[in-house]
Order: structure tokens, then sequence, then C-alpha cells
């Protein structure tokens, strides 16, 4: 009996109502396919003069984020015990000075031993480069800076080269023959330091108090270690300015735009970095500790802060979250667009949800999947009649459980179909603006592709099929009845 | 509602249109009224029209064009909530199919109207065991509609049509749907209503036994009426 | 000429004429014949109430865990404030003593630290603490050997402050937790020329010390405010802040139940349309058929409600061996409500479009209108 052609008929003449379950199956397909779309990062230029002058697409900064001490440690609201110098988070987590942060144990902010984080981290798929934030504070004259040591990074094959950024003269060379140059920056006082001037900077001799745990590992990790200063025994060194860099954080750059645009950009407010921070190379940093004296060698050096870049900043926060779940509770990891956006509502006290995405995708089929059947029952109960004469012109029960399945799978299926195209041509545009190939563009339909049909489909058809079994019960008798 | 004098039932110029393919009439320009006391039969064919008077009269349709006066008030273009208040009290009527309340007792079922009309819970006892006296069904008081009979059902529906001492009551083929000697019990209840409480009657009906009570016969005929005839049955 | 008759008040209109002892009754029936429709719609409701209930408790454990696991320090003074310098601590000392409800107002020295454990506050403010002894919490005292010796430096100029002998504070102080990374000296240690901490305690209503003292802090960029309790007040705002889109996920279940009630009661007002269409003829108007189908949800939810309560708090100590919020009972309850509430519009709707031809006759009804050109039923009424 050709009871497949009767459920579509059916599905047209009661519009209303399949409309209604269209609807809801439709908007379950388009968010979840729209959920999976959207890139879990960044557009490549957003954050870029950020990026590119903190030297990472990810920071790593040794706060707590998560708690879940399940495993009975303590955690403690500890007061903010760190520097300016010591890494980026003052300059993002603002409030951190007056709210403290949480950590685990009874160890307070903390350089840690990059050596052991970055053991972990090399595995995780997607990132490039880790390195350690390597600081001194300084005094230019009179003028409070950073010392930091960063190679030059050629531009060509680093992105977050700050080559781009430099106003006037070059980055220091890997191997300046006459002095010791770095790069200075065009602001907050230093900008009167001209390129190729002689600039006398003093420098503390830094103390690290190493962990008096380091037999145990496990506290090795995120364990203490003090880095304290010693200004009396510092050193007092010359620099040649190499070159001055000025940062526009307000502007959006063009991937293969090498030299900076126009700026201030039409249109838009430029604003500047101000963190004073005077750029030397790796050796050259070595070169002035060891002129402090201290007795610490840079590969050793313990840092509070890491810095990572990654191969496609529009899978950042998915990195960031493979990378946080790598190290545990003891960091913090947040790509820096996302820093960003905290400085404005930042609080030091952050906590991760659970993330409820996936059920939440279920539920919204499990709701749909329950409209589509419901108004199927509904129908259905609407003409016993006509299935009591199904029944009576020979339908056997299994027949009008097919013409049931014919009615919800159609609208499943349809609404199905509506909501993953819609969604899919919005992809199209994602496709277009972010770095996803199209071979994975392809392999990411397939999959939602698969999970929408496979999802909505088989909740409907499951609960279509109780509908269906209580529909095949309906007697013959049934078209005898008065209505 | 006795300071009325007037016909208790009038209706002027009803007419009922469906759209239907060409369109229908259902009715056209029929005038009626009913006497208090009056005992009117309506007969016609299948298809004259005389259920969607019956159905016009009682405030479940409405009609396309045309009056319908119950007590002297208009009621045809009344809201739905104050035709429901006005049948509660002036109205009762009565289906072919027994149409009592399937979740309640048959002595629930004629209480019903009357605790809608919110009369005084004594009263609707005494009133409740006086019908069920009469309908001779004391013994069946506290049973459910499905455990009752069709002539007992029957004869519930119209004990609760009757309950709240409505000043008219229209009946639809009150016995169509029962064998002919449930036919003659229900015929001769309504007869005992009729000349023993002065109850004022309305019946559509096919059945010729109900032309020994009635007072005055209507003939629909393509929703018009063909004849009206003055009975002496009475006397 | 005969007087016509007035329409009745339009009170007697609105207000139901059936008595709830009678609506209630006849829904008791009616939910008895129609038990399988009754379990399922109670069944939803107690499976959203279970899962209201199970966010909650969810929710608030996180909550709780942060703010229990975060150790609140137990302070040797109810509030502590430092400064960056001693003349802060003079004016926000004088700004202090206005302050109602607190006592023992005073000033004391403190360093910022390095010690091999790491940093530490090192606060000079008891003076019952011996000269050469450092008072520390019991853990720190563990980790750096009771009694052994420590060397401390200012971590700001890298200079030795001194050599002390480690003490746990357990004798001192000996209920509640010490805080970590503070330390305490006599007063005498540290020197009197810098004075810039104050402490006092607490005698009145804390919240309301707390908010003065957040306010005066505000007004020094560097001041840090330790006080019992404060901290654990705002980890736990925070961590439930944090949680709080899992409530979409009980609304979720709450949309999905209420789809379901809604499916059943629409089917079961299909199955009644002519009950209702006679109610309507013996004299039921709207308000009567409201309340009706409001008993019958009464009596539903009233099934459903606790059902699901139960089911929630076990799953909530079984399951998730959670400690259930009180307000976790009405709190779910009132989404189980919800959702019987959202899943009974429809029907509620459906009574209200009806009319008593519609019902008797079989004829569509509209949930959202009641167009008299759509009886031919190709729009999908019920």
């Amino acid at each position: 009996m050709d009871l497949i052609r009767l459920g579509r008929n059916e599905i047209k003449r009661n519009w209303t109502r399949t409309g209604v379950a269209l609807a809801a199956t439709a908007l379950a397909a388009w968010m979840l396919v729209v959920s999976h779309m959207i890139p879990r990062g960044y557009p490549w230029g957003v954050g870029q003069a950020e990026r590119a002058f903190i030297g990472g697409d990810l920071v790593v900064l040794p706060l707590s984020s998560r708690v879940e001490s399940r495993n009975g440690a303590n955690l403690t609201v500890k007061p903010w015990e760190g520097r300016d110098w010591q890494s980026h988070a003052l300059y993002y987590f603002h409030r951190l000075s007056q709210e403290g942060y949480i950590s685990e144990g009874s160890l307070g902010w903390r350089a840690f031993d990059p050596r052991e984080v970055m053991d972990l981290i090399k595995d995780v798929p997607g990132v490039t480069r880790v390195e350690p934030y390597v600081s001194l504070p300084c005094l230019v004259g009179s003028v409070q800076a950073i010392l930091r040591a960063r190679d030059a990074l050629d531009a060509e094959s680093f992105p977050l080269s700050m080559a781009r950024f430099i106003v006037e003269g070059e980055y220091p060379g890997p191997a300046a023959g006459s002095g010791m140059e770095a790069l200075f920056p065009n602001f907050g006082g230093l900008e009167y330091n001209l390129v190729g001037s002689s600039v006398p900077v003093r420098v503390p001799r830094l103390v690290v108090n190493p962990a008096p745990s380091s037999k145990d590992p496990a506290r090795l990790v995120g364990g203490a270690f003090g880095l304290g200063l010693d200004w009396d025994n510092g050193a007092s060194v010359v620099l040649e300015v190499s070159g001055k860099y000025r940062v526009n954080t307000n502007q959006v750059l063009e991937p293969d735009a090498t030299a900076l645009p126009e700026f201030p950009a039409p249109g838009e407010e430029a604003r500047f970095w101000d963190r004073p921070e005077v750029f030397v190379t790796k050796e050259t940093f070595q070169e002035i500790l060891a002129q402090t004296q201290a007795a610490v060698d840079l590969n050793q050096l313990p840092t509070y802060e890491l810095l990572i870049s990654v191969d496609r900043m529009s899978e950042a926060k998915a990195i960031a979250s493979g990378i946080q779940e790598k190290l545990g509770e003891g960091f913090q990891v947040c790509p820096v667009p996302e820093l960003k956006k905290l400085q404005v509502s930042g609080s030091a006290l952050r906590f991760q949800g659970l993330d409820a995405g996936g059920l939440l995708q279920v539920q919204g089929f499990m709701l749909s999947g329950v409209i589509v059947a419901g108004s199927s029952y509904i129908m259905l109960v609407q003409q016993k009649r006509k299935i009591g004469l199904l029944r009576v012109i020979g339908a056997t029960g299994k027949d009008v459980v097919v013409y049931v399945l014919t009615i919800v799978g159609y609208v499943a299926a349809a609404g199905a179909a509506i909501g993953f195209l819609a969604a899919k041509v919005l992809s199209l545009w994602s496709l277009l603006a972010s770095e996803i190939t199209a071979a994975e563009w392809i392999k990411l339909t397939f999959i939602d592709f698969i999970s929408v049909f496979g999802m909505s489909l088989g909740i409907s058809l499951a609960l279509g099929t109780a509908v269906g079994l209580w529909a095949a019960r309906v007697p013959s008798a049934e078209v005898l009845k008065r209505e | 509602m006795n300071e009325w004098h007037g016909p208790i039932l009038a209706c002027h110029e009803l007419s009922k249109f469906y759209a239907v393919g060409d369109g229908l009439f259902a009715l056209s320009n029929v005038e009626l009224e009913v006497e208090r006391g009056q005992f009117v039969v309506i007969m016609g064919p299948s298809g004259s029209g005389k259920s969607t008077l019956l159905n016009i009269l009682g405030g479940i349709d409405r009609p396309t064009h045309g009056e319908v006066l119950l007590n002297g008030r208009k009621y045809s273009r009344m809201s739905e909530d104050d035709l429901a208040v006005m049948r509660r009290r002036e109205l009762g009527i009565v289906f072919q199919f027994f149409n009592l309340l399937p979740e309640l007792t048959a002595a629930e079922n004629i209480g019903m109207p009357m605790r809608l009309a919110r009369m005084d819970e004594r009263d609707i006892m005494s009133r409740v065991m006086h019908l069920l006296e009469v309908t001779g069904l004391t013994a069946r008081a506290n049973h459910y509609p499905v455990e009752l009979s069709g002539g007992e059902q029957q004869r519930v529906a119209i004990a609760r049509a009757l309950a709240p001492r409505p000043s008219i009551v229209l009946a639809d083929e009150p016995t169509g749907n029962l064998d002919s000697k449930m036919s003659q019990e229900i015929m001769k209840l309504f007869k005992r209503f009729n000349q023993e409480e002065g109850q004022t009657f309305v019946v559509v009906t096919h059945e010729d036994g109900f032309l020994d009570y009635a007072d005055t016969l209507i003939r629909l005929s393509d929703g018009e009426i063909v004849e009206r005839k003055v009975l002496n049955a009475k006397k | 000429m005969p007087k016509s008759r007035a329409l009745l008040p339009q009170a007697e209109r609105l207000r139901p004429a059936l008595s709830w002892s009678m609506a209630r009754l006849m829904s008791k029936r009616r939910l008895r014949r129609e038990i399988g429709a009754a379990a399922v719609v109670a069944l939803s409701v107690a499976l959203t109430v279970a899962a209201s209930m199970a966010v909650v408790c969810m929710v608030s454990q996180n909550g709780d865990a942060a703010a229990r696991e975060v150790a609140t320090p137990s302070l040797p003074a109810g509030a502590i404030i430092i400064f960056d310098s001693a003349e802060e601590a003079v004016s926000a000392l004088e700004e202090a003593e206005g302050f109602e409800g607190i006592a023992n107002l005073r000033r004391f020295p403190w360093v910022n630290a390095d010690t091999r454990l790491g940093p530490l506050f090192v606060l000079g403010a008891l003076d019952s603490v011996e000269r050469g002894t450092l008072l520390c919490g019991p853990a720190l005292a563990k980790e750096a050997g009771e009694g052994s010796s420590l060397e401390v430096w200012d971590a700001d100029t890298g200079s030795l402050l001194g050599t002390w002998t480690v003490r746990s504070t357990g004798e001192y102080l000996p209920e509640g937790e010490y805080p970590e990374g503070w330390a305490w000296v006599s007063t005498d240690s540290l020197g009197h020329e810098n004075l810039s901490g104050i402490a006092f305690d607490v005698t009145g209503d804390p919240s309301v010390v707390l908010s003065r003292v957040i306010k005066l802090s505000r007004s020094y960029p560097g001041a840090k405010v330790f006080m019992d309790g404060f901290t654990r007040h705002i980890v736990r705002k925070a961590a439930l802040r944090a949680y709080l889109p899992w409530q979409a996920v009980s609304v979720m279940v709450a949309l999905t139940a209420a789809s379901a009630v809604s499916c059943v009661l629409a089917v079961s007002f299909l199955g009644r349309k002519r009950a209702l269409g006679i109610l309507k003829v013996i004299g039921a108007t709207r308000p009567d058929l409201r309340r009706l189908v409001l008993a019958e949800c009464w009596y539903l939810g009233y099934a459903g409600i606790p059902v699901g309560l139960v089911i929630g708090f076990a799953l909530c100590k079984l399951g998730l061996s959670a400690p259930v919020p009180a307000a976790a009972f009405p709190a779910s309850a009132v989404m189980g409500a919800l959702a019987l509430a959202g899943g009974a519009l429809l029907p509620l709707r459906l009574t209200r479009n009806a009319t008593c031809d519609q019902l008797l006759n079989n004829k569509a009804i509209y949930a959202f209108s009641n167009p008299s050109c759509a009886q031919c039923g190709l729009c999908g009424g019920f």
C-alpha cells in the first residue's frame, strides 16, 4: 500500500503544524552546525600588534583558573606578590594587585622552571614555538623601564616579528660587533634616546632562591622560585640604540603587510602601547647578567610567563584549552586577544565553568524531536477515523507504523536539511575569512552532516516509533465512531 | 423571570447560510414563537434544517441573519460566556447522543447545571432526588454514564436539562438512538413534565408518537417552514 | 409593550461558577481514567524538577567547593589593611577612627619578604611574639621545620632582615587556620619607623564594616585588605557566576518537558472536546473551563513535582554525592511548575478560543486566532 505517499500528502495538508516542527528541527540543526563552524580562535589580524609585542599568540601565566581541587589541595587566595617587570599579567589583570589570586598550596606568585613546562606543552598539536618571557627591571637615566631578552625574528617567516613596528633604525642584530645594541621604545620618556646614541642603563643583580623541594618533581612544575633583586650590587651598562618602535594596539593588520600601515589609520583612534620594554638579543641579555655577576644562566632562568605561537589563530582557543589541560590547575593559558578583552572586565578570580555545549546540542535535538513526534501525534489523534479507515481497507499495523514514520522522517529530515544548508551557507563566509582549508571545510561539513542527520532522524524516529506503535493499535472500529 | 408575559422563545427572519460549494441556505426566513407551557414538535426530512434551527435556538450556533429572543431578550449576538450564563438558568438542551459528562455520576450530572447556576446545595439535593424518582433512576443515582443503558442515559440527560427549571427545553432527536420501547418511556417523560410542571418544550424528531402530546407541529423542508399546525393533544 | 430584560452583571460571567472542589473531583476522576497520558505529563514534570535540582546542586557544589577550599584567613585581628607607605596608613587610620562597629584600632609595621619558602608577608603586629621568633601558619612551619632558623630578605631591597626561629601558631591560635604566606614577628623586630599597616577588631555588623573598609581601601591604590569571610564571599560569587550557563541545561529540559506536556494535554483536549462542549451547553463559561484545566494541572504537578524532588535528591546524593542546598527544593519545584504551566498554555488557549459549536460539532479550534474563514481545516486547528 502506498502509505509513504499518503504520509507525504499529509505533511503538505497540515501545513501550520508541520511548519512548527520543521522550524524547531531546522533551528536545532542550524545551531549545531554554526557552533561547529565558529572558529575557536580569532582572525589572523586580530590582536596582531599585541601579539607581536608580547611575542606570542598565547600566554601562560602561573595563575590558577580552575577551582576543582577534588584531590584535597587547598586553594588559597593569595595577595599579589608580582612586579610589573616579571610578566604582562599586571598589564592585563590590572585588579590583580588589589584582589589577589587563587593558587594551589601555600606558594605565592611564583616563577617557574620554563623547561619543565615546555616539555609538557611540546606535544600539543598546533604549537609552533614556545618561549619564556625573560626580563629585568632597569633604569634608563631616571626612567624606569623593562629590559627584555628577545631574538630578532625574521619578519617574513615570523608574523610576530617586531620589525613592522620599528619606526626608525632596526632590530639589534644577533652578533653586533661594536657593543650592546637595544631597540628602544619611542614613548614613555625614552623617545629622546636617538638612534645611534649610547645610553647608560642601570640593571640590578638577580637573586634566585631555588625551590626547597626540588627533589620532588611534582612540586617543581609550578614550584616556587623566589626571584629577588639587589639594586645595590647591580651593574651599569651602556646600550647603543639600534632602533625605535611604537605599537598601535588598535589596528588590524593585513596578513601580507610587511610594514606599518599608514597611521593613525583613517577613522580610527590610535591607542599606543605604553609599556616601556627595551629589547635586546639573548646574547646581550646574557652578557648583562654576567656583568651583574648574577649566578644564573639565561637558559635556566626561572620565568613568570611563557609565550606560545600557534600555527593557526582560528584554533587559538582550542589550542589554549589543550595546553591548559596538559598544565592543570597551576597555570592559566589565555589567547592574547582574549586578554585584551579581559582588561576591561577582568578580575583576578576567574573560574572556568564546565562546558555544556555538547549537552545543549543534544538537548536541542531532543526538543525538536519531541515537537516533531508530538505534532504528528496530535495530527494522528485528529485522524483516528482515517487510520480506522486504513485498517478497514487492509492496512496492517506495520503499514500504519510506516505511515507515521514517513511523516516524522520527512519532517525531521527536511528540517535538518534546511537548518544544515542555512548554516553551511553562513560557513562559506567563514571559509573565506578564516584559515580553514577547503579540505578541512569539506571534512567538517561531512561530520556536521552525519551528526545533524544522525541526531535529528535518530531522536525523531525513536519518538515517532512510539507514536506509530500507538497508532497501530487504533482499531478499525474507530471508523464507525461518531466524531 | 416571571415578569415577562410575551412568548418565551421567538425568532424573526432567521436565516443561516453555509458557504460550501455554491452556497447553501440551511434556513431561510424562519419565523417562530413559542408560548409558555407549549409543546412544539419540529419535523422534516433529513437536511431540512431542523438541527440547525435547534442549534441556533440553543445559542450553540449563530444565525447569518435574523434574531432570536428568549423571554424577550435577544441573544443571537451575545458573547459565548453570556450565552453560557443564560443557558445555565433558562435553557435546557437534550441531544440525540446522550451527552453525559463521563466523569460524573448520574446524580452529579443532574446536579451540575444547578451548581453552575449557584443554587443552594440543599435545593439541589432535593431537586436531584425528585428528578431521579420521577425518571425512575433512584437506584442508579451513583452510577457512571458508562454503567447505564442508552435509555437510562437519555433519562439522566432529560433530568439534567430540566433540573434548573429552565424556561424552555430544546430536544434534538431525543429518541433517535433508542429502541421503540425506550422511546415510549422517553415520550411519556416529556409528556409528564409538560402536563404536570407546565414545562415548555421544543422537540425535533422523526417520531410520530410525539404528535400525541404536542400542541403545535412545524414542518420544515429545505430550510423553510412549510406547515404550521395546531394540535389539540392536551384536550 | 413587554420590557426588555437587563443583561446579567458582568461579574457573573467572569467569576467561575464551578467550585474548586467540583473541578478537582472531575479532574481526579478524569486523570484516573487517562492514567497513561497523566503519567507521561507527571513524568515530564518530574524529570524537569530532577534535572533542575541536579543542575542547582552542581552549580552550588562548585561554588561551595571553591569557597570552602579557599582557606579563610583567620587573622589575629578582625581586619588588616596594609599600605604602601606609612603616610597612607596614618591618614587611613584617621578615617577608620570614624567607623562604627570596630575596636582596638592600631598601626603596625610590615615588610614584603623573600625566604627560601617563597615570598612572605612579615607583619610586626603581635607584641606577644618573642624577639627572634617568627610565628607562622602550621603548614609553613612544618615545611620549614619547627624550631629551625629562617633567613628573611627584604624583597624590595634584597637586604637580609634577619634570621628568625620558626614557630607554629598552633599554641597562639588553636582554632581556625592561619593564613599561609603570612608570618608575624614582634613589633620592634621590624622597627617602629615604618608603621604602614592598620589592624582592628570587628565588633559590629561585618558586612557594614566590610563595605566601609573596601571604600576606604579604594582611595589608596596599593592597599590590600584582609578580612575574615571576605575572600570566601568573592570566590563563591565568582564561581557561581562561572557556572551560571549550566542553568541553560535545565531550561532546555524544561522546554522539552513543556513541549511534551503541551502535546499530551492537547491530545487530551481533543479527546474531550465533546465533554467540554456539553459543559458549555449546560452553562459553563470560559473561566469554568479554565478552572477545570488548572485543577488538572494542579494534580499533575502535585504528583510530578514531589516525585521529581525525590528523584533529584537521590540523584544529587547518590549520583553526584553533592550536598543539596535548601534553596534547590523551591527552585527546582518552580522550574517543574513552569514546565507544566508552559505545557498548559496550549490547552488553556484552546479552551479560551473554543466555541460551543466547535466543541460539539468537532470543528477545528485555533490556538492563536479564531478565524471564521478557517473552517476548512487546512491550516491545522485542533
